[in-house]
């Protein structure tokens, strides 16, 4: 969005007869409203640039004609009146052309029921039965989005879905066809909706006043807002953590629609994920009984044939219920809980506590993570307690506390506004963090220098003014080398070396052997390239780095991390507005669940586990004795499992059969635990493993706080009740912890919360009340004037020598490269309207209907040397499986390599992908393998 | 052109040439060429040619920026006006090439000389476009102060030897004036006061027998096809009031259109962006003041 630039000077003009001072460059409408005058308007809305097209807004300021008050400026001595006789007669007869061509039942008014067209023609006592102007011949409706209505009837042309598309979404799918009375709202190129580049994000939908662009019904009946209950929560999806307001059925108990909602960290912007993929809550798939495996269902072992492993008949989305629920039979509480607490505690008396393990869920709330932490260290008495972190930021974190001594963000995305350079590496942003992205975008668009850096050209790529696409794993390299240029042609910051870091000499020496045409050779990106993209990175005044899972996943994720963090510093890049580190976090509490502790080598607020003082605090808060060594990590848990070490398991909201790389290995490690608990809202791949089952509460059924990525802490509110007999989480990991024999009570989440933040110094001071209505930043030391501090570190870090430190590494290639075997490079992630393992997004009608099946990318070049086109089936195969699916043409993925997102357990990514470790995050190589690829035929 | 940017610092000129106007736009090149070549043009200021991609209503300066930067052919609001924030944000100076054409003999000669072109006490020459109903259209220049039966005159007269009905003197846009007005002085002042305007400066002559509803709503129609659909009240006002006189003179209307009108003529005068649409019911308006009874006349003949 183009913001324009308010001045300091004050202007005085009259109003109907009020003086009114008002900034230099207000607008009469503004100046208006801000006196508590409200001028009519169809085509405004404060969040768009304004363009003055439906005229409705005229006002007298004494010139030869009307003026419209929304783009015109206010000026000193300017005497504006807002009605008169002239004034009423335009806007009524406005009303009433635009009335003429009006369809009879405006959608609008059957959905959110805000139709400002007829609001306005209310106001003016039309009665459009009177109306003499003839009505047109009628336009078309176009309803092949899976999401948005369009009504071209309906639609005045007030620009308001063009600009929310083009400025607030930066999509540009949007715009106008045709000329005069023919003119349109087109879709790229007058395409329909549904086969459009549209993202179905719903901003025009939102923006839009009439019955032109409505949401369809999601679940039950849309209809206006008066009707229905208002639910002020969250995006249960990614880490950017939008606010949400919820519109609630009570009588069905089902959400209706969802509405973006004002907050510092979207500025009620939703993607498609956010917007319409609420309804899995309530998919008839819910668990709602306990459950306990059946004597002939041992021994253990897969269920569903997708989690077997076999190829049978159509790849469906879904597990079916059939083949799986039989193994199980309905329990009551009393007995599964007591089940599940008397097998750990036999397990933990037989074989130690470090015989159990617990993974918790980045999806749950702070509350249950802490909860869930206290129940394996406090109760278990292990530290054996991980959860999907490590599978996403362990190495960025890593790098991260051993170089600046914290593993959050140094700033908020939003602020890349501020910055001269931004620079996304290894980050699929518009597909990921849709909405971070839209800050991202704007920013190119006025004036920040995008740099983009990934193997794949993504969405964001095409917003960059520089992007270099990097061979797969090369990223050492390629910074290595940008960070010669720097050094060689003095474009870093001395002071800063000087005063706020460590090491300097033994990263010049490092990259002195690391010549942009050394590294060409590596990464790929021409040496004059890799020089002009770091004169313009070493010459910005504020530089901000974003990157993702491209950095991270790899054996070499924190040496990755570790050269972003040496560019940031050796440029004294960080502290200050539009500088900073920002490892993009995925889930929507990801950033809460580590800071909760769910990470086996520290306690809440990255507290070290095996520090004597540390290990004090919380044995006399928890009153037990806890174990001094730190646990183990998710993958190490599988390997246990896998050799007899690890017997029993507790997990909570995770589905590592989906998520862990290299499925078949899982399979056995899963079947071989003694004893599996698992919680969860559906029955997953994991849960087919389980010997006891517990329904739990998704994000809507229950109250707690969530971080996210840019370490706002925000309050989620329970929206829907829970179905059946479906229990809150915390209250679950409460009993299983009072029946194992140590009692915990808590009344409700605030309770638990209050606990979390006495025993996290970075979350003192936060409580529910204070973080309404649009959460905090941690920390915030002030939480009753302030948001928290967005910028951290600007005067020095939290290391012992307060200093960062440079860690120079050399590159090392990935664990398995391409052979004439295996040829291709396998490269997994996500979807836009994706969600991890599918578990709620292919429950979610509109998601499922948008990408419904599996999929994997390959360069049209390399399809076509295989005769292959888009639509074929192939089979994917490494040296730990085979999976079969079809495969789509994208000149993103470049010639010698394949993508496979991960959501489809009929084809699971993670059949394929190797768990070669980062030796420092634990985290697994899921964006380098090498695989083949055969064309193969499709199901029957 | 060079001098005009010589006094306002310009480093950049445009010359804005409809695309059929292909001869012209030659000439330009070729003058273009030829004066870089003696090194008027090229160091200091520089003049490209760009060639519209169609449309009347680029003739609009704003329209013709957002053209010129590559975007639909749309009015902007203003102010600001080009002088303040024009081409790419930058103040912008745009003048007709007639205008600028004048200066260097206005430099030349002086402005007693340029006043003494005129005749009957106005000032200068003005080029001026004649269609319609004359024997000879085309472009004239005259002596400031000529009446428009005189104009018409050298024109060769009202065509087939027909008397004058109507004219309209400053283009599409201004209003019908009745022929007993044909002495008026061409002038901006003068045809002002006679109820029009010189506007485009194109004089549009109509001969007796001339149904005025067919030559109005021909006249409206225009202003409807040409709309660029950007605000309200012209997008659909102009169709809506095309639709109706269609209608009218199909035999299939009512009498709708004459309550409406007035409410309408104000609306797309006050609330249109840019002057196509605050004049585009003109027409029809000036008609229907002159010439009503012929609208009695159609409306008699409705079928409803």
């Amino acid at each position: 969005m183009i913001k324009p630039q308010k001045s300091t000077r004050i202007v005085t003009l009259t109003i109907d007869g009020r003086e009114v001072s008002v900034p230099g460059g207000t607008t009469i409408w503004e100046a208006a409203k801000s006196a508590g005058i409200e001028i009519p308007v169809l085509c405004h809305d404060p969040r768009l640039r304004p363009v003055g097209v439906c005229r409705m807004c005229v006002v007298d300021v004494g010139e030869r004609v009307l003026a419209a008050s929304c783009v015109r400026q206010a000026s000193e001595g300017m005497k504006v009146r807002t009605s008169s006789d002239k004034i009423h007669t335009c806007r009524k007869t406005l009303t009433e052309l635009l009335l003429s061509d009006y369809p009879a039942e405006s959608r609008r008014e059957g959905a959110t029921g805000d139709d400002m067209l007829l609001a306005l023609a209310r106001d003016y006592g039309i009665d459009r039965s009177d109306i003499a102007i003839p009505a047109g011949d009628g336009r078309t409706q176009d309803m092949t989005s899976p999401v948005i209505a369009v009504d071209h009837a309906a639609c005045i042309l007030c620009d308001r879905c063009i600009r929310a598309c083009d400025e607030i979404q930066h999509n540009d799918v949007i715009g106008r066809t045709g000329k005069g009375y023919g003119t349109r709202i087109a879709f790229d190129l007058n395409a329909p909706m549904g086969n459009s580049t549209c993202v179905s994000c719903g901003e025009c939908a939102a923006v839009c006043p009439t019955g032109a662009l409505t949401n369809k019904t999601l679940t039950v009946q849309i209809r206006p807002r008066e009707q229905l209950k208002k639910i002020d929560s969250l995006c249960p999806y990614c880490g950017v953590g939008c606010a949400i307001t919820f519109h609630i059925d009570p009588d069905t108990n089902t959400v209706v629609f969802a509405e973006g909602r004002h907050s510092p960290g979207s500025e009620s912007r939703l993607c498609v994920k956010g917007r319409y993929g609420f309804d899995y809550a309530k998919h008839p798939q819910r668990l709602t009984t306990p459950l306990i495996r059946r004597e002939e269902f041992y021994p253990k072992g897969p269920l569903s044939f997708a989690v077997k492993g076999e190829r049978r008949g159509k790849p469906g989305g879904l597990v079916d219920y059939g083949e799986v629920m039989p193994a199980f039979r309905e329990a009551t509480w009393e007995e599964a809980l007591d089940l599940v607490a008397s097998r750990l505690k036999g397990i933990k008396q037989r074989s130690g506590p470090s015989a159990l393990a617990g993974f918790g869920s980045a999806k749950c709330s702070n509350e249950e993570a802490y909860l869930f932490q206290k129940l394996v260290r406090a109760v278990f008495g292990t530290n054996n307690v991980d959860h999907c972190t490590r599978l996403c930021h362990a190495s960025s974190v890593a790098a991260l506390l051993e170089t600046i001594g914290s593993g959050a963000v140094t700033n908020v995305f939003s602020d890349v506004h501020n910055a001269d350079v931004a620079v996304v590496t290894g980050s699929n942003t518009t597909a990921n963090h849709p909405v971070a992205a839209t800050f991202i975008k704007d920013a190119a668009a006025s004036g920040t220098t995008l740099i983009v850096i990934d193997s794949r050209e993504t969405g964001i790529a095409r917003h960059a003014h520089h992007f270099l696409r990097i061979e797969p794993g090369s990223d050492v390299a390629l910074y290595n080398a940008m960070m010669h240029v720097l050094i060689g042609e003095d474009l870093v910051n001395h002071d800063y070396i000087r005063d706020f870091t460590e090491g300097f000499e033994a990263l010049r020496e490092l990259v002195k052997k690391y010549p942009p045409e050394l590294a060409e050779g590596i990464c790929g990106v021409p040496a004059a390239t890799i020089r002009e993209v770091a004169r313009v990175f070493g010459r910005a005044n504020a530089a901000i780095i974003f990157w993702g899972m491209g950095i991270s996943q790899h054996t070499t994720g924190t040496d990755n991390a570790r050269c972003l963090i040496s560019l940031a510093l050796l440029t004294g890049n960080i502290g200050r507005a539009g500088t900073g580190l920002h490892p993009l976090r995925g889930q929507n509490n990801v950033q809460g669940a580590s800071d909760a502790g769910l990470i086996p080598m520290v306690y809440p607020d990255y507290q070290k586990v095996g520090e004597p003082a540390t290990q004090k605090k919380f044995e006399e808060a928890w009153g037990v004795p806890l174990d001094p060594n730190p646990g183990l990590t998710v993958v190490e848990i599988i390997n246990g499992a896998l050799k007899g070490t690890i017997k029993g398991m507790y997990m909570m909201g995770e589905n590592p059969f989906l998520s862990d790389p290299n499925s078949n290995k899982v399979r056995k490690a899963l079947a071989n635990l003694d004893f599996l608990c698992v919680q969860d809202i559906f029955l997953t791949e994991t849960a087919e493993f389980a010997d006891v089952v517990l329904p739990a509460t998704s994000f809507f059924e229950k109250d707690g706080t969530y971080t996210n990525s840019d370490r706002r802490v925000q309050v989620g509110r329970t929206a829907l009740q829970p179905p059946g007999q479906a229990r809150l989480d915390w209250q679950l990991v409460c009993e299983i912890a009072t029946r194992m024999g140590y009692e915990m009570k808590y009344a409700g989440a605030e309770e638990i919360f209050e606990e979390f933040t006495s025993l996290a110094p970075s979350y003192a001071g936060l409580d529910y009340h204070n973080l309404s209505p649009t959460g905090k930043l941690w920390p915030c030391p002030d939480p009753a004037s302030s948001d928290g501090k967005q910028l951290l570190f600007g005067d020095g870090f939290p290391t012992p020598s307060r200093r960062g430190k440079f860690v120079p590494v050399e590159y090392q290639p990935a664990a398995e490269l391409p052979d004439d075997e295996y040829p291709f490079v396998l490269n997994t992630g996500r979807l836009l309207e994706h969600w991890h393992t599918g578990t709620m997004t292919r429950r979610s009608k509109a998601l499922d209907a948008i990408e419904p099946e599996a999929v994997c990318e390959l360069n049209p070049d390399d399809l076509e040397a295989m005769a292959l086109k888009s639509g074929d089936y192939v089979n994917l195969s490494t040296r730990r499986g085979t999976i079969t699916l079809k495969v789509r043409a994208s000149r993103g993925v470049a010639p010698g390599n394949v993508f496979v997102p991960f959501h489809f357990r009929e084809a699971s990514a993670n059949i394929l992908t190797n768990d070669a470790l980062d030796p420092f995050g634990k985290i697994p190589e899921y964006k380098y393998c090498a695989v083949k690829v055969a064309p193969a035929q499709p199901p029957a | 052109m060079c001098l005009a940017a010589f006094v306002v610092g310009a480093r950049q000129g445009w010359v804005y040439v409809r695309n059929e106007y292909e001869p012209e736009r030659q000439a330009m090149q070729r003058a273009i060429a030829d004066a870089r070549k003696r090194g008027v043009l090229g160091h200091e200021f520089d003049i490209e040619v760009f060639v519209s991609p169609g449309g009347y209503i680029l003739g609009e300066e704003t329209a013709l920026l957002e053209a010129l930067e590559d975007r639909r052919g749309e009015p902007r609001n203003k102010p600001p006006y080009p002088g303040q924030k024009g081409l790419w944000g930058q103040p912008t100076l745009i003048n007709n090439v007639e205008t600028l054409a004048m200066v260097p003999a206005l430099l030349k000669r002086g402005a007693d000389w340029w006043k003494a072109q005129g005749i009957r006490g106005h000032s200068g020459l003005k080029f001026i476009g004649v269609s319609g109903h004359v024997e000879n259209p085309g472009v004239f220049e005259i002596r400031m102060g000529t009446t428009v039966a005189e104009l018409i005159e050298m024109a060769g007269g009202v065509r087939d030897g027909k008397r004058l009905k109507a004219f309209l003197p400053g283009g599409a846009s201004s209003n019908f004036l009745p022929a007993e007005k044909a002495a008026v002085e061409i002038d901006f002042k003068t045809i002002a006061e006679a109820g029009s305007m010189l506007g485009a400066a194109a004089l549009v002559v109509v001969a007796e027998g001339t149904d005025m509803v067919e030559t109005a709503t021909n006249v409206v129609r225009f202003f409807r096809n040409e709309s660029c659909g950007k605000c309200v009240p012209c997008r659909v006002g102009t169709e809506k009031v095309v639709s109706m006189l269609e209608d009218i003179l199909a035999r299939r209307g009512d009498g709708a259109l004459l309550d409406l009108l007035p409410d309408l003529e104000q609306t797309l005068a006050e609330t249109s962006i840019c002057g196509l649409g605050q004049v585009a019911l003109n027409p029809i308006a000036s008609a229907l003041r002159y010439w009503g009874e012929e609208m009695n006349a159609h409306l008699a003949k409705q079928s409803s």
